[in-house]
This record gives C-alpha cells, sequence and structure tokens, in this order.
C-alpha cells in the first residue's frame, strides 16, 4: 500500500510500499532490538580517542540509524493531523535520546563527569552543615542549586546522590523538550517544522551542559521563562528602530511579573553565567517588540548586579578583570581575538581521532549556525524570522563581555541551540520534498546523529570513571584522618564528593607555571617545587587525569611518570593502592591505612 | 471575561488546589511512614516541587500542557531555590524546614488564588 503524504512545504511524495506508519514501527522496534543488543555487546573499555563513539558496535549504530530514519519518515510521512503523528514523534526522540545519551549512562559502570562529583560534595555539606561558605569553596557564593539539592535530597535521610549523577543527563535531555517545544511553538504552526526543530536540537545538543549542575536547572528555568514570557506577555508591536511606537505605554499583570522575578532570582542565585544569557535573550525579545515586558530586563540585570554586590562578593573582591571581562595572563589583557582562540582555535588542535572529535564540534555547531543564517537572510523580512535571528544570536554577545575564557563558546552556543534549531527547521518548509530528498534526509539525519555521538562533550576518555576508581576514593575517604590534604594529578578525578570542608584536595592541573607553561624546560622542577609547597599527605594518580592535565594545562606527554618516580623515590610514598587505573600514594609518615582499608580494591 | 470563560478558570482553580492538598498530604504520610529512604525522600522532592509550582502557576494565565508541565516544575524548583537561599542565608537551613517552608507557600498560594476567584 502506497501512502501519498503532504510534505513540510506542501508538496506530495510517497514514503514506503508498507505504508508511513507500519514502516516507522518497524523500524523502531528494529532500533530497539538493536539497542538491547548494543547495550548487551559493547563495553565501556573500548572508549577510545573517538569518546564513547569508539565503544559502539554495529549494533548500536544500526540502532541510532533506524531511529534517526524512523524520525524522518514520522515527520516526511505519517499525516501531521493524525492521532498517531505526536505519540510517533515522541517515541523517535525517546529512542534518539536512549541511544545518544541512555547508552553510556547504562553501560559505564560509575557515572562520568568529575565535575559532578564535586556538586554531590557540595550538596553534602550543605546538608551536613547547613550553611553555604565561601571559605570551603567560592562556588557557594552561588547556593541556590546545591541548596536546592540538599533540600529535595535530605529529607529524610543523608543524601544519596551518586546515582543521581548517572541519570540526570538522560533525564535532562527529554525534560528539556517540553519548554523548547512551547518556544517552538511561539513561532512555528505546523505539526511537522515543530516536530523537526524539537529533533534538531536533540541532535544538535552536543555541549553536554546537561549534566548533574547548577547550569542544567539554571537552563531549565530559564528556557522555561523565554517560554513563558513569549506567550503569556507577548506583543506584535514594532521593534525598537520605531521608538515613539514602540515605546507606547503597555501593560502586564503584577502577579506574571511577580512569577517572572522569582524565577530569576532562582538563577542568580543558583549559577553565575545564565543570568546574563537571561537578561540577553528578554532583552533580544523587548527591542524586537516580541514581548511587553520592555522593562523586565533592567529588573533581571539590577538583580543580578544586586546578588554579585552582596552575595557573591567574596568571587568578585579583587577580581575586577575577570567580571568585565578584562582576563589576564602574564600580566597582558586577553583580548576578545585571544578568548575566540581558547573556545575555538585552541580546541582545533591535536592529532588523529582527538582532531575528528575537535572538526565534528566545530563543523557542527558551524552547520547550525550557517543555516540560521541562511533562513535569515532568505527571510530577512518575516518579523518571526528576524526575532528568532536576533535571539540566536543574543547569547554570543556573552563571549565578548565575560571572562570566563574556554566554555564561552560552548555555553554561548547551548542558549542559541533552540533558535537555531527553529530556524533549521523552517529551512526544511522551504524544500519541495522529492522521494529523493526524503532518502537524503535519513541518510543526513542519521549521518548527523552519528557525528553528534562523536562529538558529543564528556564523551572522551579522560572524562570516564570506572567503579575501581570511584571504590577506591570512597574507601581513601572514609580510611583517612580528619583535615587530609590531598593532591591530585588533575580534576579528572572523582574527588570531593563527600568531606567536602574538610578533606582539602589540591590539582596539579592548576599549578601555576612562568612561561612557556609545564612543558618548558623549567616545568618539572616547578612542578615538583609545588608539590612540595602543597605538601600532601596523599597523592592520587589515573590515566584518565594525567592525559585531561596534557589535553587541558599543557603538561608534556609523560609528565605523569616522572612524578610518580620523583613521588616513591625521593618523596619517600608508599602504595597504598597501585594499579594500572588509579594509585594512591601515601606520603604522611603518621597515617597508616587498617589492613582492611582498601580490601574493596585489589592491587 | 465571559461567564463561562469565569467558570472554567474557577473550575481549574479548584483542580489545582484539590491536587495541591493531595500532593502535600500524600507527600507527608509517606514521608514519615518506615518506608526506604530513597522512595521517601523520592515522594518528598516530588510533593515539594509539584505542590510549590502548581500553587504558584494558579496566579498565571492557563497555560497548554507542555507549558503548564514545565511551568510547574521550573517554578516549584525555583520557589525551592529561593526559600532554600533565604533560610541559609537567615542561618535557619534544614531540609525539611525548606521543603516544609516550599509546600506551605504552594498551598497557601493556591488557596488564595481560588478563595479570590471565588469572591470575583
Amino acid at each position: 500500500m502506497v501512502h501519498d503524504v503532504e510534505s513540510l512545504s506542501g508538496a506530495v511524495a510517497p514514503v514506503s510500499a508498507l505504508g508511513p506508519r507500519r514502516t516507522v514501527l518497524a523500524l523502531l522496534a528494529a532500533s530497539l532490538v538493536a539497542w538491547c543488543v548494543a547495550l548487551a555487546t559493547i563495553s565501556e573499555r573500548n572508549v577510545n580517542g573517538l569518546g564513547f563513539a569508539g565503544a559502539f558496535n554495529a549494533a548500536a549504530w544500526i540502532a541510532l540509524g533506524c531511529a534517526a530514519i524512523a524520525t524522518v519518515v514520522t515527520i516526511r510521512g505519517i499525516a501531521a493531523a493524525s492521532r498517531w503523528f505526536w505519540p510517533l514523534v515522541v517515541t523517535c526522540l525517546g529512542l534518539l535520546i536512549a541511544v545518544l545519551h541512555g547508552t553510556p549512562m547504562i553501560i559505564e559502570s560509575a557515572p562520568r563527569f568529575f565535575e559532578a562529583y564535586n556538586h554531590v560534595g557540595f550538596i553534602d555539606y550543605i546538608y551536613r552543615t547547613h550553611e553555604h561558605s565561601t571559605k570551603v569553596n567560592i562556588r557557594f557564593a552561588w547556593p541556590g542549586a546545591f541548596g536546592l539539592g540538599a533540600t529535595l535530597s535530605g529529607t529524610a535521610g543523608a543524601p544519596m546522590l551518586l546515582g543521581a549523577i548517572r541519570v540526570f543527563p538522560t533525564v535532562f535531555a527529554c525534560v528539556i523538550l517540553l519548554p523548547i517545544h512551547s518556544i517552538v511553538r511561539a513561532f512555528v504552526n505546523g505539526r511537522r517544522a515543530r516536530a523537526a526543530a524539537l529533533v534538531l536540537f536533540v541532535i544538535g545538543n552536543w555541549i553536554a551542559q546537561d549534566y548533574f549542575s547548577p547550569q542544567a536547572v539554571a537552563y531549565f528555568i530559564s528556557m522555561t521563562l523565554v517560554a513563558l514570557v513569549l506567550h503569556i506577555a507577548p506583543a506584535a508591536g514594532p521593534s525598537i528602530r520605531r521608538f515613539s511606537e514602540w515605546a507606547a505605554p503597555r501593560r502586564t499583570d503584577c502577579s506574571v511579573v511577580v512569577i517572572f522575578t522569582l524565577m530569576v532570582v532562582a538563577t542568580v542565585v543558583a549559577h553565575q553565567l545564565t543570568p546574563m544569557m537571561e537578561i540577553a535573550l528578554i532583552l533580544a525579545l523587548v527591542v524586537s517588540g516580541a514581548t511587553t515586558m520592555r522593562v523586565f530586563p533592567v529588573a533581571t540585570f539590577v538583580i543580578f548586579v544586586t546578588w554579585l554586590s552582596v552575595g557573591a562578593y567574596t568571587f568578585w573582591v579583587g577580581n575586577f578583570n575577570v567580571l568585565f571581562g578584562v582576563r589576564q595572563f602574564g600580566g597582558q589583557s586577553i583580548s576578545l581575538t585571544t578568548i575566540i582562540a581558547e573556545n575555538l582555535t585552541n580546541r582545533l588542535k591535536g592529532d588523529g581521532l582527538t582532531l575528528v572529535v575537535a572538526l565534528s564540534r566545530v563543523g557542527l555547531s558551524f552547520l547550525y549556525m550557517a543555516a540560521g543564517f541562511l533562513v535569515f537572510w532568505l527571510g530577512r523580512r518575516d518579523r518571526r524570522i528576524g526575532v528568532l535571528s536576533l535571539l540566536a544570536v543574543a547569547p554570543f554577545v556573552f563571549l565578548g563581555s565575560t571572562g570566563y575564557g574556554g566554555e564561552a563558546l560552548l555555553r554561548a552556543f547551548f542558549f542559541s541551540l533552540p533558535f537555531l534549531s527553529i530556524l533549521g527547521a523552517l529551512l526544511l518548509e522551504r524544500i519541495q520534498w522529492k522521494n529523493w530528498s526524503v532518502a537524503a534526509a535519513c541518510i543526513i539525519l542519521a549521518m548527523l546523529a552519528a557525528t553528534t555521538e562523536i562529538s558529543r562533550y564528556g564523551n572522551e576518555q579522560f572524562e570516564q570513571v570506572e567503579a575501581v576508581q570511584l571504590t577506591a576514593m570512597e574507601d581513601l575517604y572514609h580510611a583517612t584522618p580528619p583535615k587530609i590534604e590531598i593532591l591530585v594529578f588533575s580534576s579528572a578525578l572523582p574527588v570531593n564528593f563527600v568531606r567536602v570542608g574538610d578533606a582539602r584536595t589540591k590539582y596539579m592541573n592548576f599549578f601555576t607555571y612562568v612561561a612557556p607553561g609545564p612543558s618548558g624546560p623549567n616545568g618539572y622542577q616547578e612542578t615538583i617545587d609545588q608539590i612540595q609547597a602543597v605538601h600532601p599527605q596523599v597523592v592520587v594518580w589515573s590515566p584518565e587525569a594525567a592525559t585531561f592535565a596534557v589535553r587541558s594545562s599543557g603538561f608534556p606527554k609523560g609528565w605523569d611518570t616522572k612524578i610518580l618516580d620523583y613521588l616513591i623515590t625521593e618523596a619517600h610514598g608508599t602504595y597504598v593502592v597501585d594499579r594500572p587505573d588509579i594509585k594512591i600514594i601515601n606520603l604522611d609518615k603518621k597515617w597508616h591505612p587498617s589492613p582492611g582499608a582498601f580490601s574493596n580494591v585489589r592491587n | 471575561m465571559s461567564e463561562t470563560n469565569t467558570s472554567v478558570t474557577t473550575k481549574r482553580l479548584r483542580q489545582i488546589l484539590v491536587i495541591c492538598v493531595t500532593t502535600a498530604i500524600v507527600g507527608c504520610i509517606v514521608h514519615v511512614l518506615p518506608l526506604p529512604v530513597a522512595l521517601r525522600t523520592s515522594v518528598g522532592a516530588v510533593a515539594t516541587v509539584v505542590v510549590g509550582g502548581l500553587g504558584v502557576v494558579a496566579w498565571l494565565p492557563p497555560l497548554r500542557w507542555d507549558l503548564l508541565v514545565s511551568s510547574v516544575l521550573a517554578i516549584g524548583l525555583s520557589l525551592a531555590i529561593v526559600v532554600t537561599t533565604v533560610l541559609l542565608i537567615a542561618r535557619l537551613y534544614t531540609p525539611v524546614a525548606a521543603a516544609g517552608l516550599s509546600v506551605v507557600i504552594g498551598l497557601v498560594l493556591a488557596g488564595l488564588r481560588d478563595a479570590r476567584e471565588q469572591r470575583s
């Protein structure tokens, strides 16, 4: 049976002799079966320079490909008014998310993202002490999200959040689609285009700012706020270019303003960067005349500055240069060009598979931005496209306005992604679909999904945490005396998830060096000097930590071997754990771990 | 606002109030029962977010389902964040106090909105 279906642009194209619904159901079933086979057969030990994509076997790629093809056939082939349309779209999105984000969640022996372990520790600290001391960690200047974690996880007993790290990215990838759909609905009426925008958002999200973190919570609140502004306080008035008309009185309900303010306050006390993105996005809506809430960006800015001046005082005192985007290195101000270099060109250094991953990230991002620019150019007289383009560009203003450095571009792209996805869907609306273009769309989406798996941030080897490493660290925190001083080879280790404020952790990749840095002729000696200055009682090494220092901080390859030699031979350390995946060295002559202290970890 | 719209709004607000009260009661009961800590914590967390979020959302105009669900979640989380931060600053913080206060604020706001609608 052949079904003729309307395309995004209204043209007609047959899909399959089976009929689109049966084809989609068959593809979804095949994807699900292949994914189950993949889960049973792939191993995290095969993660290589391509990240988790390196561990994917044929079954995993088939699962991803079938899910991608099913998505295209659903959007193109199922009648938009049919009661099957949205259930199938949601199922396709669910499978794409499951394969892209859910596979690591299920396969990994311990959850990845070492930064998330710190956040668990901050939540535990607030639960234990009922306070947020910036003397313990400067990130307590924004205690909102950590306090939220303590409140939600600590009412019935001590928080047990290591499991939450594992499921959080997948849950976030699903839940964020709700506000994104609301934003899409404010700009796009057609069901197919709305579904396409959601798919593009899922496929384009390689940024991985969705791990167990304050920015993930703040991102969700921000996107919901933007959706609420678009739906509750919309305006179709002129942009600020026709100022007198733009400035004509328009009212917004008081309760709405109070509720929006509550959401802004929550993001301001939860995360240092998200409020700036919020201001940028709401300002874009205001100047384009898309909302009645013209004073709201000012209110948001005042709340942001107030918290920064009072609550986050300890952060900015003495750091005005960082606050106003003037970052310095070696006494020289860093320009916008350097910040872009940190974000972009420096990330393209590397070789082999590392370079492939870097190129896939930049390529995927530029593809979205190029599509966005093309739609803007083609529809530059369309008010809707003008507003969307402004929203897509606004977060990048942040690049030049802060001293955040290395991850600024990632975060700006993440906030821009919903609007770029809508612009991409509008581009698809312009295509006159034929049979061959449907086949091409299937191939392109499958390739994009594969690229996302390769480029997904956090897929790197150094982000992986093995269960034995986590167990060793748990044993270490359990066995060591109070006020222990721990030195780790880099921040790519699961540390600080308990005993924050008691056990102090220092990181070798945060050591300071004179130019040309740790790879210079004096790099080794400078490292040794700083180890002696820290005077640690325990040193922890892992291959991931050593690699991360090479990748992120310019340490030379093989640097860790020389440091380990020094710690054993010259500093007279002893191994309490000595494995290829983790080594714990005791430098404290007074601490003698009990015989069973590390019995969970065999040497 | 027409009479039909008014009755729809009144019905919606009454539903929100009933859901808030029911969720709060169920949350409290589960929380004191001798059940596994993970279950008690999960139910408490969901109740805190849902009651706080729904209580505040009652003051917004009617929303479509997607925006309603994300608003309840986002506003519930926002309320819990703000309450927690205020208690931390005031040095009065405990997890139960923050969660309890969020729930009470949600219930009071839902009740006030319903009462105002009944009066009008």
